[in-house]
């Protein structure tokens, strides 16, 4: 070893790469990336598997007294609040939906972990699916892992329905098969925030602070284009790698760019460290974030510095809020869950939670004999259903798969939330 | 002309990471020093001072130059635990196993945190807390003047324990020849005990200074990669090296960033790297080991 420098340097490369490989390609992005990282190529299922869909009483994972979802959620790795939340909301909401069953038949869903990264995914689709036999995907996992199995989706003709990632690419073009519930499209969370931006905030010239990732990216080339068609631009636009330590170049810069509010496109560890320094280095300015950046980590991450900081919300209701709606919710949660960690439920928790509800739903609507077909028809005729009072409505069409419209926003006041007078339009 | 109003600032942040980067790479360099290890769990040991920090005074309550100390004393124990477990056993092996060892020790680091603690950012206070320090143009935090006080403050320490002190002298001895040392009467278990023991409560201090800047959580210890650069670019055998290395990649890549686009943030870094071991193998307060048959 000694004298190894040149073997450390080689050491020390191999880290960069083991890191950067480890490294979830959207760290902690809730509502995740907005575009396809790499599409996969399509995978024909066994015939077995994706000719029963036409099938009566043949359906895979369908029998006489229960249906079997597979899920996929990101369930380790930095974004495992991600595929946890989404699984332990969907579990709770299955012990109200069992005791009375479907047609006869209860919910079940077996769990594989993607770890957040594509080719995982696909592999847990495929096992799912092919080996065991199971009727069709529920996910809860950023937009990187899910993006990966559209084509897996639309080959062997899988439903898929997932309730975290805000891929644009998941629901436009609308795949038959697939659905995201209780997460929007980047494209219209981004509308939202610009709106806030200039609508409510009015700025007029506003900086921008957006992660390298393919969901900052995203963000970061949505909100420019709604500035532009309202014939804004920002006066600086700013990256950051995602998890960086220190913004002090890119914070310095846009002080001196001198912005009237600034968009942080980031999540939250991250959101919350560029709000502290940007306090330490003077900038005074309003701050706004989108849904990534939005819960009690937040809070208490950024502690004062959060102050005054308004974000994306996607759910009817935020953990702290004291109304007997959500009291009832969380009683349930930490009945089901007494050791849940601090800051759980998290708004995943309430997303897998909704949605579990809109499965049931569609599974209802589908009838005795459910097929994979009757059931994706069954979704397009949800309008407006919430299936529990801490959810937003979902409302699926033939020509619309993305379910939730609803976007509000909070602000960060002494270590609270407290709900922001702005509606934004998404549409 | 703008951008170079911002210079000033942009140095001011740069030597705040810097000595972040600058104590964990002392702790690296600790390691390497006396047992010519890798130690690629030092990022996690951080992040268990941040954690054990926030125990003692948070959840117990106690004052906090107490908690703290208390939780540097806790990582250095559970790094005696680590290395007599995961490391002594591996004594005599490869040096490249004992590496490998200590990246399995950072991941089930990492896997434990998360079990218990999820993913929540935990807020930490800070050792000094009040109003940024402003002169001219540029504004620090009191915190990021403490961490740079105590780098180069460490820094002297362990510069006094190696050359100093008999336990640096048969620190040294054991990294310069594993069987001599141990011939000439050095006790290897208690060498490679305290080395640990000492590294390990370096990083939990690093952790302790660095958690109010960016809060808790279980993959704070990735700091370690810019840590491994700070003290490749200082020579790795050298503790004012290590401090050296730490501050001129954190005004680089800072000053880079601010000047030029955050990109050339890690294309400095990489850049630095390898120019450092193309043209000056040795890094730059290094010394050319030499290797005798």
């Amino acid at each position: 070893m000694r004298g190894g420098v040149s073997q450390l340097a080689i050491l020390a490369l191999m880290a960069l790469v083991v890191s950067t490989s480890c490294a979830p390609a959207a760290p902690a992005a809730p509502a995740a990336a907005g575009q396809p990282a790499a599409a996969a190529a399509p995978t024909t299922a066994p015939a077995a598997a994706s000719a029963a869909s036409s099938g009566s009483t043949t359906s895979p994972g369908v029998t006489a007294d229960t249906i079997s979802f597979g899920g996929i959620g990101t369930m380790t790795g930095p974004a495992s609040f991600v595929g946890l939340g989404g699984r332990d909301g969907f579990q709770l909401a299955l012990d109200e939906i069992n005791a009375t069953p479907i047609n006869g038949r209860k919910i079940q869903i077996s769990w594989e972990d993607d770890a957040g990264a594509p080719a995982t995914a696909l592999a847990a689709a495929k096992k799912l699916i092919e080996q065991q036999n199971l009727f069709a995907i529920f996910g809860s996992q950023g937009s990187n892992s899910a993006v990966a199995l559209i084509d897996y989706a639309d080959a062997n003709k899988v439903p898929f329905y997932n309730t975290s990632a805000g891929a644009d690419t998941l629901v436009t073009p609308v795949h038959k098969y697939i659905f995201t519930g209780a997460s929007m499209p980047i494209s219209s969370i981004s509308k939202g925030i610009v709106g806030l931006a200039l609508d409510f905030k009015k700025a007029k010239s506003p900086a921008m602070l957006s992660p390298t990732d393919v969901t900052g990216k995203a963000f970061a080339q949505w909100e420019m284009k709604w500035l532009n068609d309202r014939g804004v631009s920002v006066v600086a636009a700013e990256e950051n790698a995602p998890g960086d330590v220190d913004y002090t170049a890119q914070l310095t810069k846009i002080k001196a760019a001198n912005p009237d509010l600034v968009i942080l496109n980031g999540v939250i560890p991250d959101v919350a460290v560029i709000l502290k320094q940007a306090q330490e280095l003077g900038l005074t300015m309003p701050m706004i974030g989108s849904t990534s950046s939005s819960g009690d980590a937040m809070l208490a991450a950024a502690g004062p510095a959060a102050n005054g900081f308004q974000s994306g919300w996607l759910v009817p209701f935020y953990a702290t809020d004291t109304s007997p709606a959500n009291q009832a919710f969380i009683a349930k949660y930490k009945a089901k869950y007494p050791n849940a960690p601090v800051g759980r439920p998290n708004y995943l928790d309430y997303f897998g939670y909704a949605d579990a509800f809109v499965i049931a739903e569609g599974l209802k609507r589908a009838g005795g004999n459910p097929t994979r077909e009757s059931f994706v028809n069954a979704l397009e005729t949800i309008s407006n259903f919430k299936g529990t009072d801490v959810a937003s409505p979902r409302t699926f069409t033939p020509t619309n798969h993305a379910g939730n419209t609803l976007l509000s926003f909070i602000e960060a006041r002494d270590g609270k939330y407290v709900r922001v007078d702005y509606q934004a339009s998404t549409q | 002309m703008t951008q170079l109003a911002v210079l000033p600032q942009l140095i001011v942040g740069g030597v705040t990471v810097g000595s972040i980067y600058a104590l964990v790479a002392l702790g690296l360099v600790l390691v390497y020093k006396s047992t010519g290890v890798v130690n690629f769990a030092q990022g996690d040991m951080l992040t268990l001072g941040a954690y054990t920090g926030l125990l003692f005074y948070t959840t117990l309550s106690l004052p906090y130059l107490l908690a703290m100390v208390a939780a540097v004393v806790s990582v250095a124990a559970i790094a005696i635990v680590i290395e007599r477990i995961a490391v002594r056993p591996l004594l005599g092996s490869p040096d490249f196993t004992v590496i490998v060892a200590t990246l399995a020790i950072s991941i089930v680091i990492r896997g434990v945190l998360r079990l218990f603690s999820g993913d929540y950012v935990y807020p930490f206070p800070a050792a000094v807390s009040g109003p940024p320090i402003q002169a001219l143009n540029v504004r620090a935090s009191p915190q990021s003047i403490l961490t740079l006080g105590i780098a180069v403050l460490l820094m002297l320490v362990m510069y006094f324990l190696f050359i100093r002190t008999r336990v640096g002298l048969a620190m040294r001895a054991t990294a310069e020849n594993l069987q001599a040392a141990s011939l000439m009467g050095v006790s290897l278990p208690q060498i490679f005990r305290t080395t640990w023991a000492l590294s390990a409560a370096l990083g939990g201090l690093a952790g302790i200074l660095v958690a109010p800047l960016i809060g808790v959580q279980p993959e704070m210890g990735d700091l370690l990669l810019k840590a491994f650069v700070a003290a490749l670019v200082g020579g790795f055998t050298s503790l004012p090296g290590a401090i050296l290395g730490g501050l001129a990649l954190g005004i680089l890549e800072t000053v880079a960033g601010g000047l030029f686009s955050n990109y050339f943030k890690d294309i400095v870094t990489f850049a630095l790297m390898m120019a450092v071991v193309v043209f000056r193998p040795t890094g730059l307060l290094g010394r050319a080991a030499v290797v005798k048959v």
